[in-house]
């Protein structure tokens, strides 16, 4: 790519792997925007990252998690943020539960919900960003769980409210943002992506073995490429990059 | 010729035990009525001062009873702006006998709460904690609810305790004059608004405070016969008075009020103790060493050498002060333990599979 006039820096999970095969789906759409992805599965290793401030560098400490970037994706430890435009931070984020509106008042239930953000690794590793840069910064929480069967527990309009409520009160003032997963994906009913923009697709579970082969497993954990591709879409819309075709 | 005072302990004399040591040597000052075990299940309530109890018991690991825990993802900070964890449930400072037995009243059912809730600037406050929650509940109905949560816990708390730990602070007091209940603080100070024609105060006498703990006690027991007490007196002067006396007067005039108290119950009961935390820190030997510069909060040495005093005597003194831990994790069978580490190599091998079909075998580099 050439001289990108929008670049994106994705550090993530294995849930930045829908961002990646959804993108390139639509990169054809934006052809002035780039992702360097700096993938690696879990988030324990969020918090190796040491901010560099005088060189505006955040470098990665883990030897392992080094070569694996390399390996996956062609890049070093050492992410230069003064070369991008936003940072996404992808996939750690459980949502939260919600709280006992039985035993607490909104006041403390939302105190406890910016508790909880502030103790994710997501953020952790946001305000180590910060240490060398005021780059935006776009979280982005693990999806929903598919599902055939909605939890009526929860409904979308009060996860959506939490989302606003971190924004508004903790995050829009730091020039970051939590992303809501896009509405299209969650099912009304209940908090829980629809099945058909899980992964679905089956891994081998090495331990079963009675019918002498390996039996597999259902991923309703990952995302698959449309799930990226709808949140990416969402993701440049907030940042009034319109699509080729519109531009 | 022997006399009664001949065989006494130098702990009966005040040159031995006073007048010939440093300050800090000052020791024995008390001995247990009965054993206090770490495995104890103890409730601390009362004044400010009780707060520091129950954080201590907390870090030498007692069972200090949370009869309210906040919300697991609240750290000290939240809990300490909430009201969590300062006392044994969110009841905010109890600073008389009299709010005791209201609370207990409550808390057995012998009474109903009031339905009082203040409200300013479409914010609602509790009159009976109004410091619990800064800036109000959203509601009126969220008041009464969280107020039940409380007097819930607490009911919880008085039947299981083994301990039940209360320090004694005020004497002056503010009461609703139509409904004869009692407020923590005076209307309009906190919160609410002062009325004269419907707010009375009143400085208890000795006998006020006495029949108050004692009728408080009498409801604990009949909820749990196997409850001791334990009284302290809260070393920290009144901050303001409305007697009309000098405050340092009045000061003195509650915490005798207070300490006479305290004694009598000690003195009455088997399964009442006093611990003296208040002539620690406001014996003349003690110089005043243990306040800080407004010469009312308690330093943190002063804490220190108090519940030093305490664990002593209690014989839990070689217990070195440690960082709270989260509870160890509850101890798993091999097979479950085995089964779990299993489902996190099968996720990990999961989360490494979806990586590398999406970065591979041709996804190398960006676009």
């Amino acid at each position: 790519m050439g001289m990108s006039k929008f670049n994106i820096c994705l550090i993530g999970t294995s849930h930045t792997a829908c961002f990646r095969t959804g993108w390139r789906n639509v990169l054809a759409d934006y052809p002035d925007v780039s992702i360097s992805f700096y993938p690696y599965p879990g988030a324990d290793y969020f918090h190796e990252f040491r901010a560099d401030p005088e060189a505006g560098i955040l470098r990665m400490e883990n030897e392992n998690v080094r070569k694996h970037y390399e390996k996956i994706s062609g890049h070093g430890g050492e992410i230069d943020l003064a070369r991008f435009d936003l940072c996404l931070i992808v996939g750690e984020i459980i949502w939260w539960n919600g709280y006992d509106r039985r035993r607490f008042s909104e006041q403390v239930g939302h105190a406890a919900l910016f508790a909880f953000i502030r103790e994710t690794r997501s953020y952790k590793l946001f305000h180590e960003i910060r240490k060398a840069s005021a780059l935006e910064v776009f979280i982005s929480h693990i999806p929903f769980t598919s599902s055939r069967r909605p939890s009526l527990r929860r409904n979308v309009g009060s996860y959506l409210a939490e989302v606003d409520l971190v924004n508004e009160g903790l995050l829009k003032s730091q020039n970051a943002r939590l992303l809501q997963q896009p509405e299209p994906t969650i099912h009304t009913s209940g908090l829980c992506t629809k099945l058909e923009y899980a992964v679905g697709r089956r891994v081998k579970n090495p331990d079963d073995t009675t019918s002498g082969r390996p039996s597999v497993l259902d991923d309703l954990w990952h995302m698959n490429e449309r799930f990226g591709e709808v949140q990416l879409r969402e993701i440049l819309e907030a940042k009034d990059i319109p699509p080729r075709a519109e531009s | 010729m022997s006399n009664p005072y001949s065989e006494l302990p130098a702990t009966a004399f005040w040159k031995t035990a006073v007048a010939d040591r440093e300050m800090l040597e000052i020791s024995d000052l008390w001995t247990p009525k009965f054993p206090i075990h770490k495995n104890n299940q103890v409730a601390t309530f009362g004044s400010c001062f009780a707060q520091h109890f129950g954080r201590r018991l907390r870090e030498r690991h007692f069972k200090w009873m949370d009869g309210e825990p906040a919300p697991e993802a609240f750290g000290d900070e939240d809990k300490r702006k909430f009201g969590y964890q300062l006392f044994s449930a969110r009841t905010g400072n109890i600073y008389t006998t009299s709010l005791l037995k209201q609370w207990v009243s409550w808390a057995v059912g012998e009474r109903m709460p009031p339905e009082e809730v203040w409200e300013k600037d479409g914010r609602f406050y509790d009159p009976f904690r109004p410091t619990i929650e800064p800036g109000g509940f959203a509601t009126a109905g969220e008041v009464v609810r969280s107020r039940d949560v409380t007097i819930d816990a607490l009911r919880s708390l008085i039947e299981n305790t083994d301990l039940f730990v209360f320090t004694l602070g005020l004497t002056e007091s503010w009461f609703n004059a139509r409904q004869n209940y009692e407020y923590p603080l005076c209307p309009g100070t906190a919160a609410g608004d002062f009325d004269p024609k419907i707010h009375r105060f009143e400085a208890q006498s000795f006998e006020t405070v006495n029949k108050n703990l004692q009728d408080a006690m009498a409801m604990i027991h009949a909820a749990n016969d196997q409850a001791r007490f334990l009284l302290t007196v809260s070393p920290v002067p009144l901050t303001a008075t409305n007697t009309g006396k000098h405050v340092l007067v009045a000061t003195s005039a509650s915490k005798a009020i207070l300490r006479a108290v305290a004694e009598t119950a000690a003195t009455d009961y088997q399964f009442v103790d006093y611990f003296p935390s208040y002539e620690i820190i406001n014996s003349p030997p003690f110089k005043g060493a243990f306040f800080k510069p407004n010469l009312r909060s308690v330093s943190d040495d002063g804490v220190d050498f108090v519940m030093g005093s305490f664990f002593k005597a209690i014989g839990a003194e070689d217990m070195a002060d440690e960082p709270i831990k989260d509870e160890p994790p509850v101890k798993l069978n091999k097979a479950r333990a085995a089964v779990l580490a299993r489902k996190e190599e099968l996720d990990a091998l999961i989360c490494e599979e979806e990586l590398l079909a999406a970065f591979g075998p041709d996804g190398h580099g960006d676009e």
